[in-house]
């Protein structure tokens, strides 16, 4: 017998001390233990007669076994003889029983044990004598005994089992009978045959009958590529580097952990690869063009500042002549206006109406910058109330609005007998937008709370002056006027305080941009008598003009008049320009084709 | 003129010389008017905000209260809530403390926004949108107007209708309308085209007459400005003289 693990031939040590060296080397030992099964089978028939010998059965090995005697160490040895006693007094047991006669038991293990396992029971060298046909068949069982002995070669292959698609063993060569080998290996051939007949080529190479693998794509991606270094390049020992420290320092081509640990590298672990559709695909590239125009610089075009410049200053230099003319030669001179605008008529009798024992608000809702236009406009519709001896307070939304009023008013406080503190006070500054100027419709008192720029004697409480002791609400203003250029702070004033104004009339001053926006508040009491939102207006030159014609007051609208004209007839001019130069060059270009 | 009148009107002047520079393109005089308008407005409102606001706002009546006053409640109300509200809105200046300052945040703009929604609607919306339906009603235009009222009338329901078929965002899916008939290779337009056209018409005219109110607006002020430029020289003349 072999060793099932290492394949080292062991010796029987318990087949009834029959371990004879030269008999292994001749391969006949199998024979002298099935004579010796026999001689024990002739013993028990002698025990059977004799039974009172079998006590004195001896333990002796054989003469076979006396050679080897010298070679078998002594606790094999005394295995060997309690085994033998036990076989005898179980054989000596079975006959006094009265039953068929013991057998050698160790030869019937061997034989029926190896024709149980066949070809897979390991055997040694020298152990592949088949039993002979002598031996008691008809002892084996049915299943046994249809089992023919292998011939010595295919007992000394290694049973294996080929693989489905590989090189067939030797032994299974195809002139073999199929009858000698077991059923399930001859479902092996067939399904060997089967499959060699469906693969294309010979199976002599079985590297070349497998398909090439295929990663799948996610596989596929997750796969560190850069990572992998399919050739690993050892340096020369004098380029490799000595480890300077650690428990290693001195040794030369020591890995470093460096590269690992500290270095940056890619990520070893892969991204999954996007199963990206077409449409996706077209988003994304538009996408990228967007991020790359926008990272893209753009070419300076070649400046045409040169003659721009000259046109900018050829226009610029017609306008300032236009308005200068006049102002310093005195021409041209503009015929005044002769008639006035529809609604001038309402403002002015409007502040005919004006009560003189309330004071008049004036809100002063404009920069610096616009000045210039809205104290012309505002100056013919100042002097009329202020001819009237109306009190006035100003008000303001703008952080300078205090101070234009200031200075507006000024001119004309001496002119009209105004003293300051009594006929005339200034409210200030007015935060918060509208949610302000709401509060102050509502209540004036609580929004307001220190004024601007007052004399000495008025209290500290502004609101105890004597010209705004009857003030409660803005309904008892005589009047509210908004000066303004914006379109804004119009409809502010008009949302948040024309529906509580009572029977105080609202009115606007306005620049001429503002004014096309800001009719329609003017317009909806015409529409709608009962109703009110904005009473008067008041704006641009022209009107300014007529207001100051209207009160005999010569004042800075009729100042600004000739020089106003010039300009806007050279602005009518350079439009008429620019409009033939279009005309005349979409003219061309259509001719041209 | 008293000298110090004079000096300001000659800085005056100086100074918009060298904000008419700007027509021969940015250059430092420009800048450094506007530096000095931009610096003066800022510094000046800044000034009129502690004066006028946060003085008599929270300041005040702290000191009108005098420490025992601060104990009542009507003071505590009308001060600490102010002073609350103002230093937590101080706390947005640094992200790390801003969300203290959402609070006052929310109540500045949701009254701001309610005031000006709710002014929007009965101020402006409702009202004008009351004026356009009357003036297009017929029994108001047949009781003995004029041609003239009836010819305005025409025009504000052309216009306000036309004007609202050009702002419909939408169109054929085939693209241009089909034209209504070419004549003389003109092509007349559909008469969805047609209204489209009138709307931009109306539209472009009130941008024009904005426009020329800006244009007039500001030949106005150029002339004041011009004007001062004269009386400035005159004065210099005459003191010189």
């Amino acid at each position: 017998m072999a060793c099932r693990r290492c394949g080292e031939q062991l010796k029987p040590i318990l087949m009834g001390g029959l371990a004879d060296d030269e008999a292994d080397e001749n391969g006949d030992w199998l024979e002298r233990m099935r004579r010796e099964a026999e001689s024990l089978s002739g013993e028990d028939e002698s025990l059977e007669a004799e039974p009172a010998e079998e006590q004195e059965l001896p333990a002796a090995p054989s003469g076979s076994d006396r050679l080897a005697d010298a070679e078998i160490p002594d606790w094999l040895d005394r295995i060997r003889e309690t085994q033998t006693g036990e076989l005898r007094a179980k054989a000596a047991a079975e006959a006094a029983a009265g039953g068929a006669p013991a057998r050698d038991v160790s030869a019937i293990d061997d034989s029926a044990l190896r024709a149980r396992l066949g070809p897979s029971l390991p055997t040694g060298e020298g152990a592949a004598e088949p039993a002979g046909p002598a031996e008691s068949v008809e002892e084996l069982p049915t299943w046994l005994q249809d089992v023919s002995p292998e011939p010595e070669a295919e007992r000394k292959a290694s049973p294996w089992v080929p693989a489905l698609i590989g090189e067939a063993p030797e032994a299974a060569q195809p002139g073999r009978p199929a009858e000698d080998l077991p059923e399930w290996l001859g479902e092996i051939d067939t399904l060997k045959e089967s499959i060699e007949q469906e693969l294309p080529g010979p199976a002599a190479a079985p590297g070349s009958d497998l398909a090439q693998a295929t990663l799948p794509s996610w596989l596929e991606a997750m796969r560190p590529v850069e990572t992998f270094r399919s050739v690993v390049q050892i340096e020369a020992e004098e380029d490799q580097s000595v480890e300077s420290v650690g428990p290693l320092a001195g040794l030369r081509g020591v890995l470093l952990a460096e590269p690992v640990v500290a270095m940056p590298r890619t990520s070893t672990v892969g991204s999954m690869q996007l199963d990206v559709t077409e449409r996706q695909y077209a988003q994304a590239e538009l996408i990228h063009k967007m991020v790359e125009e926008e990272q893209r610089e753009q070419s300076v075009s070649p400046r045409k500042g040169t003659r721009l410049a000259l046109f900018r200053w050829g226009i610029a230099a017609l306008v300032l002549l236009a308005v200068a003319l006049p102002v310093f030669g005195g021409s041209p001179v503009f015929a005044l206006p002769r008639l006035a605008p529809q609604e001038l008529g309402a403002l002015v009798e409007i502040v005919e109406r004006l009560p003189v024992d309330r004071p008049a608000l004036f809100v002063f809702d404009y920069e610096p910058g616009n000045s210039g236009e809205l104290d012309a406009v505002a100056g013919a519709f100042f002097d009329q109330v202020m001819a009237r001896g109306v009190p006035l307070a100003t008000l303001t939304t703008r952080p300078a609005g205090s101070a234009l009023a200031k200075g507006v008013l000024d001119d004309r406080t001496a002119r009209f007998g105004y003293v300051s503190g009594q006929s005339l006070l200034h409210l200030g500054y007015l935060s918060g937008g509208p949610t302000a100027v709401q509060l102050f419709a509502i209540s004036p008192r609580a929004s307001i709370l220190k004024g601007f720029d007052l004399p000495e004697g008025i209290p500290d409480d502004l609101w105890n002056a004597p010209l705004l002791q009857g003030i409660q609400s803005l309904s008892d203003f005589s009047i509210v006027a908004v000066i303004t250029s914006g379109t804004e702070s119009a409809r502010i004033w008009a949302e948040q305080v024309g529906s509580r104004m009572g029977e105080t009339p609202l009115v606007m001053v306005l620049s001429a941009g503002a004014e096309p926006l800001v009719r329609p508040y003017f317009d909806f009491q015409e529409q709608r008598p009962g109703e009110r939102l904005v009473d008067g207006i008041l704006s641009g030159l022209p009107a300014a003009a007529s207001y100051e014609l209207r009160n005999a007051r010569p004042g800075l609208a009729l100042a600004r008049w000739n020089p106003f004209g010039s300009g806007m007839l050279a602005a009518e001019l350079i439009l008429l320009a620019g409009v033939g130069y279009g005309i005349v060059n979409w003219w061309l270009g259509r001719k041209t084709g | 003129m008293s000298i110090a009148d004079l000096i300001s009107s000659v800085l005056a002047s100086i100074l918009t010389v060298m904000v008419l520079s700007y027509l021969v393109g940015d250059n430092p005089l420009f800048r450094v008017a506007m530096h000095l308008l931009v610096g003066s407005a800022a510094g000046y409102a800044g000034a009129v905000a502690i004066n006028n606001v946060l003085g008599p706002g929270l300041v005040d009546p702290i000191l009108a209260a005098g420490l025992e006053g601060l104990l009542s409640p009507s003071v505590l109300v009308t001060v600490l809530v102010p002073w609350i509200l103002v230093i937590t809105l101080m706390l947005k200046v640094s992200p790390a403390t801003s969300r203290f300052g959402t609070p006052a945040m929310a109540l500045l703009v949701g009254v701001g926004a309610a005031v000006v929604v709710g002014g929007a609607i009965t101020g402006t919306l409702l009202p004008q949108s009351l004026t356009s339906m009357r003036s297009l009603n017929p029994a108001g235009v047949a009781s003995g107007e004029s041609l003239e009222r009836l010819l305005e009338l025409v025009i504000v329901l052309v216009g306000t209708l036309s004007t609202l078929f050009y702002f419909r965002f939408s169109r054929r899916a085939s693209g241009q309308e089909t034209p209504l008939a070419v004549l003389a290779g003109l092509s007349i337009p559909g008469p969805l085209s047609l209204l489209r056209s009138v709307g931009g018409a109306f539209i472009a005219i009130t941008f024009g007459v904005m426009y020329a109110g800006a244009v007039a607006a500001s030949l106005i002020v150029m002339a004041e400005r011009v004007q001062f430029l004269s009386d400035t020289l005159s004065n210099l003349l005459g003191v010189s003289g």
